[in-house]
């Protein structure tokens, strides 16, 4: 293909997470096509309380905050002036607000307050129902017209297709697009699996690690490593503090136990009274070769999330041999794992993901061969198959 | 709903119109059809039988009674679901009402804007038009927007103002040179661009205007095309048998093929660019340059003080001044080899020889009025020279 200019429109969240991996690799893939490339970032937090030359009081801006963020957000990426690029890649919402002829929309999920989560938000955050629903038409609105103006949406799954055709009707100009691990898979397992009990994922909602650590307490000779950090982190680190003192929160079935508001817990307190018998090694950061060698000897992975847009993680935890235990309302992650074949697919709640991981437990010949068929399952999702569904993307934009 | 409340629903509906591009159509307030509907059906059920039922009374037809309604308030009850659902259906049929209304409301108010817009738009080319049947087109109409290929939001300049450029039209007929000076001044660049003259490799004049340069360049046998953004200039140029487009600079550089200009000249331009748009317009100059390719920006000497304080500013377009020792390192830093500053058209009286007395410091004295002369009299413009590297 001929060298392009291509604009990656990014906005900057101070985080680098799975899809930031997911950018980078395909940066570097573009850039060795001898593409190219200039991200324009921008900051997405603070944003000036001004849009389209409107300032924003804070009592009107602090009712409905994310609103007025994805806003702000949206009149920056419509003033990014794109002529002279070839291409535009937009990446996050709302991103696809930059306007460009040749516009490639890679669409992992929508400002989801707005859309499938927003009943969720609104009890976690005791959010006025009738401003969230305002807000959320709004949204809806304007984003109708902002997909109507890319030339092609490529979504992150098959799951956030349909959520493009349920709430915005979109039944054509949308392809998938299937990232590849962030962890090379290795060639092969050899290592002996022990009975640590793995879930990997910022702690933030909707992931759900609250249940992750609830299933723990319900499990009997197994050990939890939770890798990952975020903002529900305290909050988590003091729901297990509680299970290991035996204390049985008043809030534990249900969607109670994860749909609660937190309080910012200081950084380092929760450590303080973490009692000895936590069954839980929490690990904020860790190196690629740390977590390759967790996936490595772990028994399975447990992805509790909720509604889940893509679910890399699980495929990364299934090409080094785990089986994967997830929820039925977890979203695409259902779409990987097959019940009783390459994993669990159970209730989202502590006692049905426990029950699952004591059976694999109680049969490590059960978990073996779970952990083959997972292999051999994700074995397909490579970089290679990535970057021809990206490529055949841009062309497909390009003509 | 509080006071707060509605006022940020307010605000999310202006603000919600403002992204798509509407006019605001103030807050939607229920029809009073809508009123009234709604006070009946609340009636309605403020009435409903199943919530006023009788007490029985005494005696035994009262105690008959109470069974009688005892016994059928389950259908009583499955009535007031009914009507409860009724209700609730009429309720959004008229939500849904009132959006179609909304919609038709911000359709017209669109068309409204549209047409006012437009009758403002042909009213201000009619004037163009007339001014121009009389005076010359505004000739080098560099955007003073920021046009490098991708920038950040915050440089991002308003749009343009078209009383401003009206006016623009104008004052540049009313400031311009002869045209005789004109062509003098524009076949100074003749020695420089021969080696085009008979080759493949056409030069871009960036800002042509009305082609004045490139008719220079046609009576001397080298082939040129142009680019401005001014349509009046532009159709002139092309009445006048000149190649010329009307459109933005950079977005036409963008379109043409790396290597492929034998030269690339932009005649008071720069002054009108922010600096990372100038920056970008080197950038693509180089790029689409041939290897021995000649790149010529000419601008304002502000180093005549007369220009930099005083004559710079004529031009409401101009965004800055820019230093001959400024757009020689630009130049050079983006990659140019040969650079040469050339100052020209000074006015007559700094070639003039003005004899001094004698005196004890005549040296010093003489070096002053030199500079005066510079500083009052000097050069009026200046012109870079750069080749583009791999001849």
């Amino acid at each position: 293909m001929t060298p392009l200019r291509i604009a990656i429109i990014k906005p900057d969240w101070k985080i680098h997470g799975g899809f930031e991996l997911v950018v980078d690799r395909l940066n570097e893939h573009l850039s060795a096509q001898g593409h190219q490339l200039t991200v324009a970032g921008y900051a997405a937090w603070p944003v000036p309380h001004r849009i389209y030359g409107r300032d924003i009081a804070d009592d009107v801006w602090n009712q409905a905050p994310d609103f007025f963020r994805y806003l702000a957000q949206v009149e920056m990426c419509q003033r990014i002036r794109l002529q002279h690029a070839d291409l535009v890649i937009s990446t996050q919402p709302p991103t696809y607000a930059a306007e460009h002829g040749r516009h490639l929309a890679l669409f992992y999920h929508h400002a989801r307050r707005f859309y499938d989560l927003g009943d969720y938000v609104a009890r976690i955050e005791g959010a006025d129902g009738s401003l969230l629903a305002a807000a959320s038409q709004a949204v809806r609105q304007i984003d109708n017209e902002l997909f109507d103006k890319v030339t092609l949406m490529l979504a992150g799954s098959e799951t956030v297709r349909e959520r493009l055709q349920l709430y915005n009707h979109r039944y054509s100009g949308v392809d998938v697009f299937h990232a590849g691990p962030s962890i090379d898979p290795p060639a092969d397992l050899g290592a002996t699996r022990n009975r640590t009990v793995l879930s990997v994922g910022r702690h933030e909602f909707p992931k759900r690690t609250e249940l992750f650590v609830q299933a723990m307490y319900l499990t009997d000779r197994t050990h939890g490593v939770c890798v990952g950090s975020g903002g529900r982190l305290g909050s988590v680190k003091e729901l297990d503090a509680q299970l290991a003192n035996g204390h049985v929160p008043g809030e534990t079935s249900g969607d109670a136990l994860w749909l609660r508001p937190v309080e910012p817990v200081e950084r380092g307190t929760h450590e303080d009274r973490r009692p000895e018998q936590s069954r839980i090694e929490f690990m904020e950061n860790v190196e690629v070769a740390t977590l390759q060698q967790l996936m490595l000897t772990s028994l399975c992975l447990v992805a509790p999330a909720l509604l889940e847009d893509y679910g890399l993680t699980a495929i990364e935890a299934m090409q080094h041999g785990l089986p994967v235990i997830t929820c039925r309302d977890s979203g695409h992650l259902t779409h990987f794992v097959e019940h009783g074949v390459t994993g669990f697919v159970v209730e989202p709640n502590g006692a049905a993901i426990a029950e699952a991981i004591q059976s694999l437990v109680d049969d490590p010949d059960r978990a073996a061969t779970m952990g083959a068929a997972a292999r051999d399952y994700a074995a397909a999702f490579t970089w290679q198959r990535a970057f021809d569904e990206f490529d055949q993307a841009i062309e497909m934009v390009m003509s | 709903m509080d006071a707060h409340a509605t006022e940020t629903v307010d605000e999310i509906r202006r603000l919600t119109n403002a992204a798509l591009g509407r006019a605001d159509v103030g807050p939607i307030t229920p029809k009073p059809d809508r009123v009234a509907i709604e006070n009946e059906l609340r009636n309605a059920a403020e009435h409903e039988l199943v919530d006023t039922i009788p007490g029985g009374g005494g005696g035994l037809s009262g105690r008959v009674k109470t069974l009688v309604m005892r016994l059928s308030a389950f259908s009583w009850s499955r009535q007031r679901s009914v009507n409860y659902s009724l209700r609730q259906t009429i309720v959004r049929l008229l939500d849904e009402i009132d959006d179609l209304r909304s919609s038709i409301d911000v359709a017209e108010q669109r068309a409204a804007l549209r047409a006012t817009v437009t009758a403002a738009e042909l009213k201000r080319l009619g004037d163009q038009l007339g001014t121009n049947a009389h005076d010359p087109a505004p000739s080098v109409r560099a955007n003073a927007h920021d046009d490098v290929w991708c920038l950040a939001p915050n440089v991002v300049a308003n749009d343009g103002d078209s009383e401003l450029d009206a006016m623009y039209g104008r004052l540049e007929a009313a400031f311009r040179s002869a045209d005789s000076v004109l062509q003098e001044r524009l076949g100074g660049y003749l020695g420089d661009l021969e080696f085009l003259r008979g080759g493949n490799l056409p030069l871009l004049d960036i800002g042509c205007g009305r082609g004045d340069f490139l008719a220079v360049l046609r009576n001397a046998g080298i082939a040129g095309r142009g680019i401005d953004q001014n349509a009046a200039a532009v159709a002139e140029a092309t009445a006048n048998g000149l190649d010329v487009t009307q459109g933005d600079a950079l977005e036409y550089l963008a379109t043409v093929a790396s290597g492929s200009l034998g030269a690339v000249v932009a005649l008071h331009v720069v002054e009108h660019l922010q600096p990372e748009t100038c920056l970008a317009l080197v950038d693509e100059a180089r790029r689409v340059l041939a290897p021995g390719g000649l790149l010529i920006l000419e601008t304002p000497n502000p180093t005549n003080l007369a220009v930099g304080a005083a004559s710079f500013y004529l031009d409401p377009t101009h965004v800055r001044p820019v230093p001959a020792d400024y757009l020689q390192f630009l130049v050079r830093d983006r990659g140019f080899d040969d650079v040469e500053v050339r100052f020209l058209h000074a006015l007559p009286e700094y070639e003039a020889t003005i004899e001094l007395p004698e005196q004890p410091n005549g040296r010093a004295f003489a070096a002053l009025v030199d500079d005066l002369k510079w500083a009052l009299k000097g050069p009026l413009d200046y012109a870079v020279l750069a080749r583009c590297p791999g001849r």
